[in-house]
């Protein structure tokens, strides 16, 4: 019975989710792109990286609904895999900013004194960058390769993660079940992963959502300059740029990847967005 | 000989010489400065470069004591070559007046020819300076301001009948001085020129009488005549070197057709005509400009605009375009360079030649130039192109992709099942696609390409210091190609990075090394390409275009395989 509960809880968000003005749609963008990267394999029509070079720069056809490239490969397949690399430096760089970034928050929020003033001091620092210049500078040091961007990206977010966490923690720290929690004996453990931690769960997975969107451009930023994904393995970013040569010859080399990045990075700020409204108490749907 | 041959081959010499290179791909310093996605590339392209200079730029690091034994070229024919015909008249036709502006990829880096191989500056050189010689469109060597030469009997001395009655734009007078003094300055280690590298035997210049000087040699160098045919034959004025010194870089004086006069930093260079150009008549235009413009939309709106006349170095994939733009001339010809996958021999499996040869049959050359370049270019199987002296146009080998042939090459090298390899290559757009097409081709026989993507100077830079299986680089050596043999294939050469070893090789290169004279030596230079085809320690795959584009105005434009687009006969049409 007990356990039923946050079940149910979730069931209510995302009831609520799903009322938020176009927040169905970016739901559903979100979904495909998940399905393309995991079925990248079974539904790409043709090879990403192969050249066919007797079919150079074709424009879009029934054959290839996207067109070729100037190396004769089909844009769809290319899209198709690229989401791969896109998402994957979404999840994996969020996860590492996450990680990294709620630790550090619960241990200043927690532990206050001159542990959180290092910590923020620090914090402040990365903030102080622009995000892609950092992960411009990161992945520059660190040589170009997707794991390194995703470092270099998860990196750029642990701040975020670790201020918010924080803030959350400083809130929750003086409300009343944790304040009793502590009255009766309970550990620091205890209170941090029993009382605190579900308890800001909604604001976090509200910065993941954003954050994953920030990562997806940020990496195909990244690979736009030739940091990211290594060539021949398709990334929406790269596309843009070999699109830009021929963006008269062959406006469909930049539109089609150009067109996949804005929605998808829109779907997952919408969605964030959407449970955020879903979620915040003071709003009304 | 050998012990001074053997001087300072220090870092910065390698990396300056093997500035002369252009990393594969690169077609044109334009396309280079602007297809990449990384600055890096860029940088790299501008160093890479060089135009007819830059052929013998890599003599610097051939330097290094790799050069066929004195011996050897002393016992050579006692040949002389000598051209007493002048240039011929120059076209009278031609309307005086008007200006022409050629935008190229960046503004220049120094009016003084001792300092730079940039092709931004030797294009401005063609117009305010002459070289003592220059090549004509079919590659051979003519006069200009040298009249005739002559090798001494030992080889070890050329003596240039120069020209008589030419001034220089501050009234000076061309004469022995001032080819003593110019080749001297490029000689000074003071100056620390990367003109020396491109005469590395020159010892000193005798002026024997006031129109005559001869050209002191510590070991034979049947090919000074190309390198004095390049940049390296440019001839500034002694006094003016004198007066501005450090300066002289800002303030050139030559005496060519176009006088100097102003160069605005980051944006353009200006000359004026020279009203007594030696050349009776010429020029027709009144000034020319070289603008510098990084991006080549920008070039090609301008010359549509007519704000800009001329340019070089177009992307394959606007040739069409241009071409069927009624304002517009395109000259394409093929270009001296040639692009090729450098393999390391020295290391498996490469050590193997059959694997070597598999590799080669296993690419479709032909489908390649005209997927990725339009047909700009043409398709070569052997180290020279077609623009290239000694290129072997009968060679057949690798001609036709031979998948049968490729797979029993593999069977015979011991990897009958493929294998796997890394390839280096730049991350600029254009070497990334040749690098993926011919990933996508070796797929074919089961070998596996991986690629590694670096920025030029590092790729350069693993070369030297053999830390490589396979790379893509285009060279461009210049019309001549004796150093490019010398250096890369030749098992003594001091930069050995290839490991291509052959006593064959070695013995017919100390013959053409001797011969002096050219048909002979260029027969020699058949036998070494065919040979090298044979062996394959390199992949070779294509010679890219050069190419040149002018609005329909202009006329009287001649076509040098120099690279280097010489204004002084060009006039518009009203």
């Amino acid at each position: 019975m007990l356990r039923s509960a946050p079940q149910a809880y979730w069931r209510w968000v995302l009831g609520r989710i799903w009322r938020v003005r176009l927040a169905p749609f970016s739901l559903i963008i979100v979904l495909i792109a998940i399905f393309m990267a995991i079925f990248a394999g079974v539904i790409a029509p043709d090879s990403p990286t192969h050249a066919e070079l007797g079919d150079v720069l074709l424009s879009p056809s029934l054959h290839h609904p996207m067109g070729t490239d100037d190396l004769g490969r089909d844009v769809l397949s290319r899209i198709i895999y690229g989401t791969r690399a896109s998402l994957s430096a979404g999840i994996v760089a969020t996860g590492i900013g996450l990680t990294i970034g709620a630790t550090l928050g619960l241990l200043s929020g927690f532990f206050l004194g001159p542990v959180d003033t290092i910590l923020m001091r620090v914090m402040d620092a990365l903030l102080a960058f622009p995000g892609l210049i950092l992960a411009l500078a990161i992945t520059a040091a660190l040589g170009p390769s997707l794991i390194n961007a995703m470092i270099a990206i998860g990196v750029v977010s642990v701040p975020r993660f670790a201020r918010l966490v924080r803030g959350q923690v400083l809130t929750l720290n003086d409300a009343d079940y944790v304040v009793s929690a502590r009255s009766i004996g309970a550990r620091n453990m205890r209170i941090l992963f029993r009382h605190i931690g579900p308890n800001m769960l909604t604001p976090i997975i509200i910065q993941v959502s954003l954050s994953v969107a920030f990562a997806i451009l940020t990496e195909a930023s990244l690979s736009f300059l030739g940091l990211g994904v290594q060539p021949p393995t398709p990334s929406w970013g790269f596309m843009l740029n070999q699109g830009r040569d021929y963006i008269s010859q062959a406006p469909w080399l930049a539109i089609f990847p150009g067109v996949t990045i804005f929605l998808v990075v829109m779907a997952f700020n919408l969605l964030g967005d959407a449970v955020r409204d879903a979620l915040d108490p003071r709003l009304r749907l | 000989m050998i012990g001074f041959d053997r001087r300072r081959v220090s870092r910065r010499m390698l990396l300056r010489s093997l500035g002369a290179l252009s990393v594969a791909g690169i077609v044109s310093p334009l396309i280079a400065a602007c297809g990449g996605g990384s600055n890096n590339s860029t940088s790299t392209s501008a160093v890479a470069s060089t135009t007819s200079g830059g052929s013998t730029a890599v003599a610097s690091a051939s330097t290094g004591g790799g050069t066929p034994a004195a011996s050897a070229a002393a016992s050579g024919s006692p040949a002389a070559v000598a051209s007493a015909q002048a240039t011929s008249a120059p076209p009278p036709s031609g309307t005086k007046g008007g200006q022409v502006t050629v935008a190229q990829s960046s503004d220049a880096t120094s009016m003084d020819p001792a300092h730079t191989t940039a092709t931004v500056d030797s294009q401005i050189y063609s117009s305010i300076y002459n070289r003592l010689l220059v090549l004509d469109d079919k590659s051979n060597v003519v006069p200009e301001l040298a009249v005739s030469w002559e090798a001494a009997a030992d080889n070890m001395s050329w003596t240039f009948k120069l020209r008589q009655g030419v001034k220089f734009h501050d009234g000076t007078d061309f004469n022995a001085d001032a080819v003593k003094a110019t080749i001297e300055r490029y000689l000074d280690p003071a100056q620390n020129s990367p003109r020396a590298g491109e005469i590395p035997y020159v010892t000193g210049v005798d002026a024997v009488d006031t129109y005559t000087a001869k050209v002191n040699l510590k070991q034979a160098f049947v090919t000074l005549l190309y390198s004095f045919a390049g940049t390296t034959g440019t001839m500034v004025s002694p006094t003016a070197v004198q007066k501005y010194g450090d300066d002289y870089a800002r303030n050139p004086v030559g005496t060519g057709p176009f006088v100097f006069k102003e160069w605005i930093k980051n944006d353009h260079v200006t000359a004026t005509r020279n009203e007594n150009y030696w050349k009776e008549g010429l020029p027709y235009l009144d000034s020319v400009s070289y603008k510098g413009i990084s991006d080549p939309t920008v070039i090609l709106n301008g010359i549509k605009a007519n704000n800009i006349q001329a340019t070089y170095g177009i992307a394959a994939k606007d040739v069409a375009s241009v071409k069927s733009d009624p304002n517009m001339q395109l000259v394409l010809k093929p270009s001296t360079s040639v692009s090729s996958l450098r393999l390391n021999n020295a290391v498996a499996p490469f050590d193997k030649k059959e694997i070597r040869q598999a590799v080669s049959w296993a690419i479709d050359r032909a489908a390649i130039e005209k997927a990725l370049y339009f047909d700009t270019g043409v398709p070569v199987n052997s180290f020279l192109g077609p623009q290239n002296l000694g290129y072997d146009k009968d060679i057949t080998l690798y001609a036709k992709r031979d998948l049968d042939k490729a797979k029993q090459l593999l069977t015979a090298g011991g990897q009958p099942n493929g294998f796997s390899f890394d390839a280096q290559t730049t991350n600029s757009s254009e070497s990334l696609k040749l690098a993926q097409a011919i990933k996508s081709q070796l797929e074919d026989i089961k070998v596996t390409m991986n690629l590694q993507l670096l920025d030029g100077v590092t790729l350069l830079q693993k070369l030297v210091d053999k830390q490589f299986q396979a790379s893509f680089v285009t060279y461009n050596g210049g019309v001549e190609p004796f150093q490019g043999f010398n250096r890369f294939f030749y098992s003594k050469s001091t930069i050995d990075v290839y490991g291509y070893n052959s006593p064959d090789f070695d013995a017919l290169l100390l013959k053409a090394a001797a011969t002096a004279d050219q048909t002979e030596r260029v027969k020699l230079y058949q036998q070494l390409t065919d040979m090298l085809s044979e062996d394959c320690p390199w992949v070779f795959l294509r010679a890219p275009a050069q190419t040149e584009l002018f609005r329909k105005e202009i006329s009287g434009y001649v076509f040098n395989p120099d690279g280097v687009l010489h204004l002084e006969t060009v006039s518009i049409k009203s």
